[in-house]
């Protein structure tokens, strides 16, 4: 536990953390400005909004800020994959600016209600140029680059926001906070296996009613270790019509 | 081993990071645990601060503006061949390739940001109990 003379100075730090993360926020917004009326190249101002949500990231969970993390975790992955050259981007992400601005003003609560500070914003689900903007989120707990985007684009396609989590402790911490719809783990990970994962997730009161599923290229065994009703996913040949079927098992389509 | 740093045993700590406020939290929770910490946020600031101060514990964030905490790290070893400190680095992610990244570079413990006081003093622990298990399997 911190001691005293360490909360006052977490407590300095925190305050200080809120005024440069609003400069930070100010700073980026400017940046969108200049994009958005082709002053600045759309990829550097993009890498530039990027590198100011993955400091806010670092630096929100370590001063009280878990929501602003979370916001800024997804900021992330929303630039790294919507087309910026959609009509709505630049707004979008100015959403993701006022939601940090508003969880930094205090209007939005910094530890708690993470639902709250994720509700209704954007994400990078992108199907013929639509943007959906559907309810339902999925945390996808893998590693693998290529597999990634294979099950977000067949996630993406039956509507579900997506995010992806190649560290298992951070999508425990990230599942546990959120709650999302439904889990996709990957069973070989490293520090945590999927499996563990899932028998994790659903075994503490909080995080139970996520749905889970479990995707591997191991023996069938590992089924009969799961919680009743997680789903094995086979990776190969079949995994569309594998994936299509967990989701069925689980009702979510 | 070496005089290692352990919490409330003091020990000097260089803590490398490009975020201020990063540098400020990590002094004040090490400080308060007894250590001695210096901090630096550039490599060229590291680099000055090892060679004068000789930290036995380096606290390495993995993007370090421009460079890359593992590089950083491996020049550490290569530059300052006497110093061995206890290397833990400070990282946004932990997948498998950044673990082997860590590990071929020479570092012996992983700490995930956002961390909390105790998170921070826990991966240094282990970090130092990493390092001694090393240290007793080397011919």
């Amino acid at each position: 536990m911190p001691t005293p003379a360490m909360e006052d100075i977490l407590k300095r730090l925190s305050a200080e953390f809120v005024v440069a993360g609003t400069e930070s926020v100010q700073d980026a917004e400017k940046v969108v400005e200049a994009a958005s009326t082709g002053k600045r190249p759309a990829q550097d101002a993009i890498r530039e909004i990027a590198r100011i949500a993955h400091s806010l990231k670092g630096q929100g969970g370590a001063f009280g800020f878990m929501n602003l993390t979370l916001v800024a975790h997804r900021l992330e992955d929303f630039l790294l994959n919507v087309d910026s050259t959609r009509s709505d981007f630049w707004a979008d992400v100015l959403r993701y600016l006022d939601r940090v601005s508003r969880i930094l003003d205090g209007e939005i609560p910094g530890e708690r209600d993470a639902e709250k500070a994720l509700a209704d914003l954007p994400v990078a689900a992108l199907f013929d140029g639509v943007l959906d903007r559907q309810d339902i989120e999925v945390v996808l707990a893998s590693e693998g680059a290529t597999q990634n985007r294979v099950i977000r684009s067949e996630l993406e396609a039956c509507g579900f926001r997506v995010t992806v989590i190649p560290s298992t402790p951070e999508a425990l911490a990230y599942v546990s906070r959120v709650r999302p719809r439904l889990l996709i783990a990957s069973a070989v990970m490293p520090v945590i296996t999927g499996a563990d994962l899932v028998r994790a997730i659903r075994a503490m009161v909080a995080t139970k009613d996520v749905m889970c599923i479990l995707a591997t290229s191991g023996s069938e065994a590992i089924a009969d270790s799961l919680p009743k009703g997680v789903p094995v996913v086979r990776k190969g040949r079949n995994f569309s019509a594998d994936i299509a079927g967990a989701l069925q098992q689980v009702g979510l389509v | 081993m070496s005089q290692v740093a352990q919490p409330g045993k003091g020990g000097v700590v260089l803590a490398v990071d490009d975020d201020k406020l990063i540098r400020q939290l990590i002094s004040a929770i090490l400080e308060t645990a007894g250590y001695t910490v210096f901090t630096a946020g550039s490599r060229e600031q590291a680099f000055k601060t090892l060679g004068v101060m000789k930290p036995t514990l380096l606290l390495l964030d993995v993007e370090l503006g421009q460079d890359n905490g593992y590089d950083i790290c491996r020049d550490i070893r290569q530059t300052f061949p006497n110093l061995d400190p206890v290397i833990v680095f400070v990282t946004s992610r932990r997948t498998k390739d950044d673990v082997k990244a860590a590990l071929d570079a020479g570092g012996h413990y992983f700490i995930v940001k956002p961390f909390s006081p105790e998170g921070l003093l826990d991966a240094i622990s282990k970090a130092v109990i990493a390092r001694h298990r090393q240290t007793r399997q080397s011919p």
